[in-house]
Parts: C-alpha cells; structure tokens; sequence
C-alpha cells in the first residue's frame, strides 16, 4: 500500500491526501448527525406518537368536558321547568331539538326526570338504558358495534328545593365520533375499556380482546400486534370513573417510525455525496493547478536534461518557493553551462595537443621505427655480407685449392680411358690369339689365362670399367664445373662493379643448386638479355640464389621453374622468377622482404635471405617485386638498372 | 319489564289527556252564558288563606316571595301574547303586559325576574299540581280530583 502510494504522481498524492481528509471529515460527520438526528428523530417520533395520542385524547378530553359543561349550563334553562308539566307544551323537545341543530351535536339530548322518566328526546329510538344510568360518562352499547359515551347532568330546578334533582340532561355521544377524533391524528391505536382492549387501524376495529392488556409488556417500546413491531405511546386516559375507564394507547408501525431515518441517511448519503463530488473535483483540479508549476519545472529540467541544451531558461511566473526554485535552477543551469563552456574549451585545447603530440609521437615513433628497421636491416645485412664475404672467400679458397687436384683428374681421365681400353684390346687380342692356335702349352696358357680372366670376372670387369671411366670423367667434369661455379659465384676478385653477363650468372647459381633442384624441378630458361649488366656480380649472384632457393623450397614434390630475362624500359634489365609451387599467401607478401620473417622451421633458414636481397636490389636502384601467380606460385620480378650510377 | 314501564307510562299520558280533554269540556260548556272569571290556583295544601287581588298582584309582582310557613312563592305566567294573560293584567294590575314590561327592567336589575311562563292552561294546572308555592290562573275552573285548590276567583 505504501509502496503503490509511492509511486503514485505527487498530484495523485496530493489529490488522494486532500480526498482521504474529506472523506474523513465528510463521514464523521456524517455519523456524528447520522447519530445525533437518529436519537433525536427516534425521540421526535415517539414524542410526536404520545403528542399525537395525547392531542387526540385532550381533545377528546376537552370536548366532552364542553359538552360536559353545556349540559350544565343548559340544564339552567327556564325551559327545563317544563320537566314539572312533563313538557306538556313541548317546549324542552323544540330547546332540544334547536340546540342539537345549532351546537351541532352528533348524538342525542334527552331529558328525563327524577323518576327515570322520558320528558323530551331528540331521537324516538333512543336505548332506554339511558333512562336508568346512575353516573356520568358511562358506556353503554357494545363497543365492538353501536357503542354511545352517555354525558349526564342533574337539572336542579330552581322551583324545587336545593339538592332534590327534577331529572337529568343527558347528551348521548356516539363512539364511532370520538374514534373519527381520534384516527384523524393517529394511524392505529389500541383502546383499552374495563380491561379488554381494542386494535383500531383508522376507525375499523382490527382485533378485539385478542390480547389483554396484561399481555403486552408495557416496558419494551414496542408491541408485536398483527406480526408487526409496533411503537406505542404511554398510556393516556380519556374517561376515568369508578365504574368506567377508558384509555388509549397510539400506535406506529416501526417501519413507519423508522422513515424518518432512513430519509435522514439518504439525505445525509445524498448530502455527503453533493460535498464529496466537488472536493474530489476541486483536490484533483487543485492540486493540479498546485503542482503544474512544479510539473512545468519538471518538464523543462527533463528538456535540459535530455537535449543537453543549457540555453534553455525555465519562466518564472510566480515568487513563491517553486519560484526560487526555478529561479536557482536556472542559475544552476547558467553557471553549468559556463562551466560546460569552459571545459569544453578546454577538453578542445587538450584534444588539440594530444592529437598534436600523437602525431608527433607517431611520426616520431616511425622514423624511430624506420630507423631500427633500417638499422637492423643495416646490421643484418652486414652480417650476412661479412658472412658471405667470409664464406666467398672461404668458398674461392676451397675452389682455388680443389682447382688443381680435379683439373689433373678431369684432364687425366680421357688418358686413362684410352689406357685401360687399349690394355682390354691387348687382352681381348691374347685370349684371341689362345683360341686360335692349337698348341698344348697354348692351350695350357690359355686355360691359365681363362681362370685367371675368370677369377677378376673379367667379362663384368669389362663392361663395368668403361662405365666407371665415363661416370668418374662424368665426375671430375661436374666438380670442376662446381669449383668454377663457386669461383664465380664468390668472385672474390669482382668486389667491385663490372659489366657481367646475367645469364651466365644465373646459370651459374643454378649450377649451386642443382643438388637441390635435379630430379624434382625442371627448369624452363628464356634468357632474352643480350646486354651486359653493371653491377656487384656476388651481390647479386647472392640475390639470384636467394630467389632460387626459395623457389626450389616452395615447390613439393615435382615442379617447374620459369626463368627469364629481358630489356625493360630500355635501361633496365628485368630477371623473372616464377615458379608453380605453393604459392604466397596474401597477407604474407606484404612482409616476405622484412628482415627475421621466416615461414620455415625454426633452425632451417634465417628470415634474412629475402631482406638481404631487397637491400641488395636497393643498393643497386632497383626494385624486386613478389607476387601470386594464378592458379598458383610465387613470381619474383627483378629489375637492375643496366648501368650504375658511378658515384654510388 | 321495559315495554311493561312504557305501555304504563303511555296509559298514563292517555289518561292525562283524556281527563284535560274532559275538563276543557266541561269549562267551555260552563262558560257559554256565563261572566268570565278567572281562577288562581295553587297546589293543595300549598296556602292556607284565600287570596284577594292585592295580594295576588304582590305575588305577581313578585314583592312577596314567601308565605307566611316560609314556602317559596313561584308564579307562573301564561305567554305574553295569551288572551287570559291580557285580562288577568288588565284585571289585577289594572294595565297591559306590555306595560308592565318596564317593571320587570327595573326588577331585573335586582336580580328578579319575571315570573315562569307556561305556554297552556294545562300546562300550568300539572304545573301547579307537582310544585308546591306555585300559583297560577286558569279560566276554567280546575276539577276537584286534581292536586289544586282555588285560591281566589276574579271576575273580569
């Protein structure tokens, strides 16, 4: 609950505050007059009931007393005299007669005299039970029926002595009257005569002696009559003599009673309704209106807020607190923008000199970085030159040494061939010359000469020496072209630049490579290069070889390797190395010529040849160029000016 | 019982009647070839002297009220416009009841007023006959067998 009231909007909050205060207010006092009216309109209705009971019986009461007291006064009428010529003249009937027409009375006047005589009556058909009566207000008849209250007063004449009555005026009054008097004011009544009693609704008679007046219990407010709660009034009297009694009680049915109340309630319902409508109204309008400067100052923090614009200044239409507010807000907004204002400056100014000081530290770190590289190319170079120059001269010296040896050889074996061919020829003419001739020693030699033929297999001896011959001429030949290969290769005595020519030169590297290359790599050549080539010659040889190397190494297996030169751009000479083996892959051309980048195994090859090569090419003006070729291979262009710039 | 009490009352009406019927008879009949006398009567017994005009004009007037054995003198009038009631005046006080009218103002001032009026002669011998002290006239002379005695007899 609490927290559904916290997360209500504050003019929620506030409505629903100032509604709960009203209805609060509203139901307490309601209840309170509720309470209040109830007590008082229970007592009014039942004052109301005992006022009514007792006007009617009052004027009961009082009537009969004036009827009483006419009856008096009339029996003081010199015509009364006439009771002593038992109204011979009739003169009493036509008093009688005259006063029921001009009092207007409803029962009878009757005179009758000390002897219980008839003298006059306004009706003939009268009971004549009223002859005989001994008291005033008495009953006579059934009350159920024709019931007639009998008002009496004794005629004292002034003819006869004091104390002797002459007769009785005697006024009949019927009870069908008095119950008109008295259901005029009230709805039901009950009468009580001589202890039996009567339930009236209006002027009918409803129940007769059903209960007796002993039966109700006259402490409880109400009375159950016909199955219906019943408020009563106290008990009032009408007739009180010795003989006679007859009171009354009214009657209102509860419900009847309870009317009031319940109208009361709607009223009250009603009323605390017509104060709710508007103050509900009135709380939700008001506090809207309350709380819209507040709403508006929301709305346009959430507007600063959300575009950022510190420009936007709040109005203030007010110079209450929500006023001051808006009034700091907007200082706070300004001061905020300043200070926006000034950091952004600032942060620009910042951003400025990082970005400067980027740049510069890029541009610094590059030439640092150009400059390690270049030095380390330097350096590696270096090592690699001093490495080569080392192993060249080693290499020169080897070849220089080995020169002389296999020269003799590879001289020597043509000799030695012609030698052991003739030496066969001698041998081959004896055994011929044994056949031939018939001679018992000869044959002896002969047999001698076959066994002895047949213990070196001479027949294999033969055919293999010749062979032996050609391979080792084969032999001497190859080594002396290696020893001649590596001289030039080295060329320890070309340290400087000379006009070579290239073809011989890569021919040459390949000679290098042939252990590499034969019986796996076939070589295609098209040398187009008719032109001498200014340059390092072992340089470049070195770059040639490099190239070679990694060619031979790319193809798996069987391959081939196309080789070419050509003029380009007429003063260039162009060397393309293509092979068909794995080929390079794509993100790996761009580093092939980085000194250290190896795709090899650890311990296989250096990561320099490449590098060192491209440095080579620098040197001399040139430019070498990897590439993909399709569907696969590698392709190396290399291009070397034809002649060198002297100053270099 | 009732009805019994009724049919006697009613015979005794009759006979009232029969007896008054009878009576004015007898009056009427007398009085042919007779002076006219008038006749003042009261119950029997009531008085015991015979009175003259003067002392029946004091009674009237009302300026004796009792009798000497201290009984309460009721006169009693016939209606102003009753022929006998005009003589008798003229007879007694020797003046007509409309001038006797200033009398009784005068009178009533006191307290007293004019004497009980009967409306007939009957009425006024049943009158005279029950109330002991009243005196009253007649034309006729009353019958022996009724409850009243003359008191005096004025010729006119």
């Amino acid at each position: 609950m609490i927290q559904w009231y916290k997360n209500l909007k504050l003019r929620w909050r506030l409505s629903f505050l100032i509604i709960m205060v009203a209805l609060y207010t509203t139901l307490t006092i309601a209840w309170a007059v509720y309470f209040l009216w109830t007590d008082q309109i229970r007592e009014q209705v039942s004052e109301q009931l005992q006022q009514n009971t007792s006007l009617s019986a009052l004027a009961i009461t009082k009537e009969l007393s004036y009827e009483e007291n006419n009856l008096k006064a009339w029996t003081q009428l010199d015509v009364m005299l006439d009771i002593m010529s038992d109204d011979l003249d009739k003169r009493i009937i036509n008093t009688l007669l005259l006063l029921k027409k001009n009092y207007q009375l409803s029962g009878d006047l009757i005179v009758v005299n000390n002897k219980n005589q008839l003298i006059a009556s306004t009706n003939k058909n009268i009971n004549q039970n009223v002859l005989s009566l001994q008291e005033n207000r008495t009953f006579i008849g059934d009350l159920e029926n024709d019931a007639q209250l009998i008002l009496r007063a004794p005629i004292q004449l002034s003819v006869m002595p004091p104390g002797s009555y002459s007769g009785y005026l005697v006024l009949t009054h019927p009870w069908k009257n008095i119950l008109k008097q008295l259901s005029a004011p009230m709805n039901e009544f009950l009468a009580v005569y001589n202890k039996n009693t009567f339930y009236y609704k209006k002027e009918t008679l409803l129940q007769t002696n059903a209960q007796s007046e002993a039966q109700f219990s006259f402490n409880s407010p109400f009375w159950q009559i016909h199955q219906k709660n019943k408020l009563h009034s106290k008990q009032i009297s009408l007739i009180n003599t010795p003989k006679n009694s007859i009171s009354i009680y009214g009657l209102i049915n509860q419900e009847e009673a309870f009317k009031p109340i319940n109208a009361t309630l709607k009223l009250i319902g009603i009323v605390a309704l017509l104060l709710l409508i508007p103050i509900v109204l009135i709380s939700i309008w008001g506090s809207n209106r309350f709380l819209k400067p507040i709403i508006n100052l929301q709305k346009f923090a959430e507007r600063i807020a959300d575009s950022g614009d510190l420009s936007i200044s709040i109005p203030i239409d007010s110079k209450d607190e929500i006023g001051k507010l808006a009034n700091i807000l907007n200082k706070m907004t300004s001061n905020l923008k300043q200070a926006f204002e000034e950091n952004l400056k600032s942060n620009n100014e910042l951003k400025l000199l990082t970005d400067n000081l980027e740049n510069r530290v890029e541009e610094r770190t590059e030439e640092l970085s150009n400059a390690l590289n270049s030095l380390k190319n330097a350096q590696s170079q270096l090592v690699q030159s001093e490495k080569m120059s080392s192993l060249g001269q080693l290499v020169a010296g080897i070849a220089h040494e080995l020169n002389n040896p296999i020269s003799s050889v590879h001289v020597n074996t043509p000799m030695l061939k012609q030698y052991v061919n003739d030496l066969i020829a001698v041998i081959d003419h004896i055994e011929q010359q044994l056949k031939s001739t018939e001679r018992s020693d000869n044959q002896r030699l002969n047999e001698l000469l076959a066994s002895k033929l047949e213990d070196i297999d001479y027949e294999f001896v033969k055919e293999d020496i010749t062979e032996l011959l050609n391979a080792q001429e084969d032999a001497a030949k190859r080594i002396r072209d290696i020893v001649l290969s590596l001289r030039t290769f080295s060329r320890l005595d070309e340290a400087e630049i000379k006009a070579i020519d290239l073809n011989q030169g890569i021919d040459n590297t390949i000679n290098i490579l042939r252990h590499e290359i034969k019986h796996r790599i076939e070589i295609h050549k098209d040398y187009q290069l008719t032109q001498p080539v200014e340059c390092f010659a072992g340089e470049i040889n070195q770059v040639i070889l490099n190239v070679l190397a990694n060619a031979a190494q790319a193809i798996d297996g069987k391959g081939n390797i196309f080789i070419s030169t050509d003029i380009y751009n007429k003063n260039m000479a162009r060397i393309i190395i293509q092979d068909d083996g794995l080929g390079l892959p794509q993100s790996l051309i761009e580093k092939i010529f980085d000194p250290f980048f190896t795709t090899k195994p650890v311990g296989v090859g250096t990561g320099l040849g490449l590098s060192i090569s491209y440095g080579i090419i620098e040197k001399h003006h040139g430019h070498i160029v990897a590439e993909n070729c399709t569907p696969n291979g590698a392709k190396f262009t290399i291009d070397i000016p034809l002649k060198q710039d002297l100053t270099l | 019982m009732a009805l019994a009490f009724h049919t006697m009352q009613c015979l005794g009406d009759m006979m009232k009647k029969i007896i008054i019927l009878i009576s004015i008879i007898v009056l009427m009949s007398s009085a042919v070839g007779h002076a006219e006398t008038l006749y003042v009567i009261a119950q029997k017994g009531a008085f015991v002297s015979q009175k003259n005009k003067n002392d029946i004009a004091d009674l009237y007037l009302l300026k004796l009220k009792i009798n000497s054995t201290g009984l309460k003198i009721i006169p009693i009038n016939l209606p102003i416009n009753h022929p006998l009631r005009s003589k008798f005046s003229q007879s007694i006080f020797n003046r007509s009841p409309e001038a006797l009218s200033e009398y009784w103002d005068r009178m009533s001032f006191r307290g007293i007023r004019p004497p009980v009026v009967q409306r007939s002669e009957q009425a006024v011998i049943l009158f005279v006959s029950r109330v002991k002290g009243a005196i009253g006239y007649v034309s006729q002379k009353p019958l022996r067998t009724s409850n009243v005695e003359i008191l005096s007899e004025i010729s006119l």
